[in-house]
């Protein structure tokens, strides 16, 4: 058994992902992660919502949460204010975190709730049969885009930079040991934390966009992503189709909120208590 | 005395819900009597009509609000005008008089025109102080609490350094009536 | 020795919510009921207690829920619109069997309705809000004493039942201040299951009918929780006998304990000709209705519902054996007069009073109803 192993409840496999789907490296690299920082797994807690990323905590041997469409931040911040020391991970796709969830993002990341989210970018709702979501990219035909998507898509990257949000990153299914590196660190991080995973969903959106296969799929996710520095050679034009990789936003600095609770507000008010009380 | 309804009403910021809630305060932890203050809120909290609906009893209360009004102070018209109902054939109509000019039909009750505002803001030095002349007033007029409660009780709650300016008040309002 | 003092009926839940062990809250500002997170936002530090206020009322019961499996008695409060946000999640909470309690201080409806003005008209609501077959448990306090003690109650019988339990209260009752009694720590139960040590994964495994023990992460093994319907581990399972048997576990955990879970007042019912059945503002107008009846020689009496739901039909249904006339008095335009309907024998002549205009029934107008339906 390899170490990471320990991570995986192998009990309630098989997953219900496709084959070739990307979620499967994700399990694993977050497993990876986890075994590298050598937690226990009762010290840690994975949460998801619904959809193909929503079934993901099922299959780690760690404590782990199913919850409502949109809100496993929401359940996340309550096990993080109860529990400040747990590792607290929230695996989300790209609609259940930016559309019914979005407005959770934007508050978890203003709060700076060390809450670990991996943001799963496939662009498109998998589960519910292939209908667009707030990333999937312009012109993509889905089944609730028959004749091409005329939305703009979130840069999850700026969206959540203008929430001043600590932890920023953005990696592919393709790179393995990137993206568990990336992963790890947010661990480490000690605020709220987003790493966007680009992933392949050529069952449901690559079928629709002559992507059918997974190899051609993660081909194109090659093709779209590009380090940062040669992002940003990109005319502005040429950028709206491309994704830079990396971590964009690192800043350890911003106080964590429970920190801030506890050491704080708590004192803070025991203060004023024993003031009233004299 | 069984049970004795009183409502105030008045302009939001003269401190007529506050002077319910005194009332209560004293009711029910220096003089071992039920109570129950209902007080009406709004968005805005200053300038709109406010009514705050006090019972005291010396049995617990069934139904919690208002039915047969005892006393009525009131300082303002439009106030007046709105919650001039429920009160009992007798009550005690207390209004400000140079702030309720129209009545309408009185002949039932027991009315009082005294200058609640002014006097406030000339003897006692605020406006806000309205609350602890309006509880002076109806000491005075009801008995519904006793003065030394009254006094004990404005002494231990007003701010640091307001003490006298409330016992100012208390004083002009136990002069308004004569 | 308990103390006599003056408090907002919101107050004396927040305190009351403290007293059974309440040690983390999450909360969105709503009228009428904003009080109660505003009193934890200053209490709760103080205590070493967490308080949260989260960006709605969908988030602030994904925090409750998240927070009970984290092994904390949790609170949020709100109302009406609140209220319809959270039925999902409360549906949630059904599903993987998470204690916590939820405050409703009613406003009128629908939508946003009266935020200022009483009305009774969300019993249904907690009753049914959320999709699919499942049990609940409600209590309306109607008195000041009451809204302490069914507040206890509420986190007691969460905890023993895990289950959501809702607390109703009127807005006129949240916003007034009034005498109240808070009685000693000590002399009421607080109810407090420790969390087991888990030996193998079988979390929901019990016989039916038996209470649940409480479980919640980070206790030696971890564990699955799913608002999927799920087996005896926790995990996913459409399995139609596994899903009968859940389904089954969680009604009647509520259904095998109702003696526990009911609590009504009765009064003036021995003799009485006509019993008025009510809850909340309502019953406190009925009650001095039905004294003031009694003083004219009418034999009324009260039922007033404690716990709405489950509804109180076994104590009901004895009156009717000799009191063969029933009046519902409810603050709404019909939704427990429906209950009665249902339970009542047929025998038995069923009149109401309604309304949900804002403004609560004065014991004079009940009196009139009995009055005319006594004739």
């Amino acid at each position: 058994m390899r170490d990471y192993e320990k991570y995986i409840r192998y009990r309630t496999f098989p997953t219900p992902w496709c084959p070739g789907c990307g979620d499967g490296v994700i399990l694993k690299s977050i497993a990876m992660a986890f075994a590298e920082l050598k937690l226990d797994p009762d010290d840690i807690i994975v949460i998801a919502g619904i959809g193909c990323s929503g079934r993901m905590p099922t299959y780690f041997n760690t404590n782990t949460l199913h919850t409502t469409h949109g809100r496993a931040l929401t359940f996340a911040t309550g096990i993080k204010l109860a529990k400040p020391e747990k590792l607290v991970v929230v695996v989300s796709g790209d609609g259940d975190a930016t559309a019914i969830g979005g407005n959770h993002l934007i508050h978890a990341a203003r709060r700076n709730i060390g809450i670990k989210m991996i943001l799963i970018n496939n662009g498109i709702y998998g589960m519910t049969g292939g209908q667009v979501s707030p990333l999937t990219p312009p012109k993509f035909f889905t089944e609730t885009t028959p004749y091409g998507n005329i939305e703009p898509h979130f840069r999850i990257r700026m969206l959540l930079s203008a929430a001043e949000a600590s932890f920023v990153a953005r990696e592919t299914v393709n790179r393995l040991a990137q993206l568990k590196q990336v992963i790890k660190k947010s661990f480490l991080h000690k605020g709220f934390s987003v790493v966007e995973v680009m992933s392949n969903c050529h069952v449901n959106l690559g079928r629709r966009n002559k992507m059918k296969s997974p190899l051609v799929m993660t081909e194109y996710i090659k093709d779209i992503t590009m380090s940062m520095a040669d992002f940003e050679k990109l005319s502005p034009e040429e950028q709206e189709s491309k994704y830079p990789l990396g971590i964009f936003v690192e800043n350890s600095q911003r106080a964590e909120y429970t920190d801030l609770y506890y050491k704080q507000i708590v004192p803070a008010a025991q203060q004023a208590a024993a003031k009233v009380e004299k | 005395m069984k049970k004795y309804e009183i409502r105030y009403g008045g302009v939001g910021g003269q401190g007529i819900i506050t002077a319910g809630a005194l009332l209560v305060d004293i009711a029910v932890e220096m003089e071992n009597k039920f109570a129950i203050e209902s007080p009406t809120y709004t968005a805005a909290v200053r300038g709109g009509p406010t009514k705050v609906d006090v019972i005291i009893s010396d049995e617990a209360i069934d139904f919690p609000h208002a039915q047969a009004i005892d006393f009525f102070l009131c300082t303002d018209q439009k106030p007046y005008d709105i919650y001039k109902e429920r009160l009992k054939d007798d009550a005690i109509v207390v209004v400000d008089s140079h702030l309720v000019l129209e009545l309408g039909d009185t002949r039932h009750w027991r009315v009082y025109h005294v200058p609640i505002i002014n006097e406030t803001k000339v003897g006692a030095g605020n406006v806000v102080l309205t609350s602890v002349v309006s509880l002076a007033l109806t000491q005075k007029m009801t008995n519904v609490i006793s003065y030394e409660n009254m006094v004990a009780h404005i002494k231990h709650w007003a701010p640091k350094g307001s003490v006298e300016m409330n016992m100012k008040a208390i004083e002009v309002g136990m002069n308004l009536i004569k | 020795m308990s103390q006599r003092k003056v408090l907002q009926g919101n107050i004396i839940i927040a305190k009351a919510a403290l007293a059974a062990g309440c040690d983390f809250f999450a909360g969105y500002p709503i009228t009428p009921s904003s009080e109660i997170a505003q009193y934890m936002s200053k209490e709760m530090p103080k205590m070493e207690r967490a308080f949260i206020q989260m960006e709605d009322e969908i988030a602030s019961l994904g925090a409750c829920i998240g927070a009970s499996l984290a092994g904390k008695k949790a609170l949020t409060a709100t109302s009406g619109p609140g209220f319809s946000l959270m039925q999902e999640h409360l549906g949630m909470a059904v599903m993987a069997e998470v204690p916590l309690v939820i405050v409703n201080v009613m406003r009128g409806g629908p939508s946003t309705g009266m935020p200022t003005k009483p009305s009774q008209a969300d019993m249904m609501q907690a009753r049914w809000g959320t999709h699919g077959d499942h049990p609940i448990i409600a209590v309306y306090p109607a008195f000041s004493d009451e809204i302490f003690s069914e507040t206890v109650r509420a986190f007691n019988l969460s905890e023993k039942y895990w289950n959501p339990v809702i607390i109703l209260l009127d807005e006129v009752l949240a916003k007034a201040h009034m005498d109240v009694e808070i009685p000693e720590p000590g002399s009421y139960e607080v109810y407090w299951e420790k969390t087991h040590e888990i030996s193998d994964l079988n979390i929901y495994d019990r016989n039916i009918g038996e209470n649940p023990p409480r479980i919640d992460f980070f206790h030696s093994y971890p564990i699955h929780i799913d608002s999927l319907e799920h087996d005896a581990h926790g995990w996913p399972s459409f399995d139609a006998k596994t899903v009968d048997k859940m389904q089954r576990l969680r009604m009647e955990k509520i259904f095998y304990n109702l003696e526990d879970i009911i609590k009504y007042k009765e009064y003036f019912l021995d003799d009485a000709e006509v019993l008025v059945f009510s809850f909340g503002i309502s019953a406190r107008a009925a009650l001095a209705a039905v004294k003031m009846a009694r003083e004219q020689g009418i034999k009324a009496g009260l039922f007033q519902a404690l716990t709405v739901w489950p509804f109180p039909r076994a104590a009901l249904q004895e009156r009717f054996k000799k009191t063969k006339k029933v009046l519902t008095v409810e603050l709404n335009m019909g939704q427990m007069k429906y209950e009665i309907e249902r339970i009542a024998p047929p025998d038995v002549k069923k009149q109401t009073l309604l309304r949900a205009n804002g403004l609560p029934f004065s014991p004079g107008e009940v009196l009139e109803t009995i009055k005319e339906f006594v004739k």
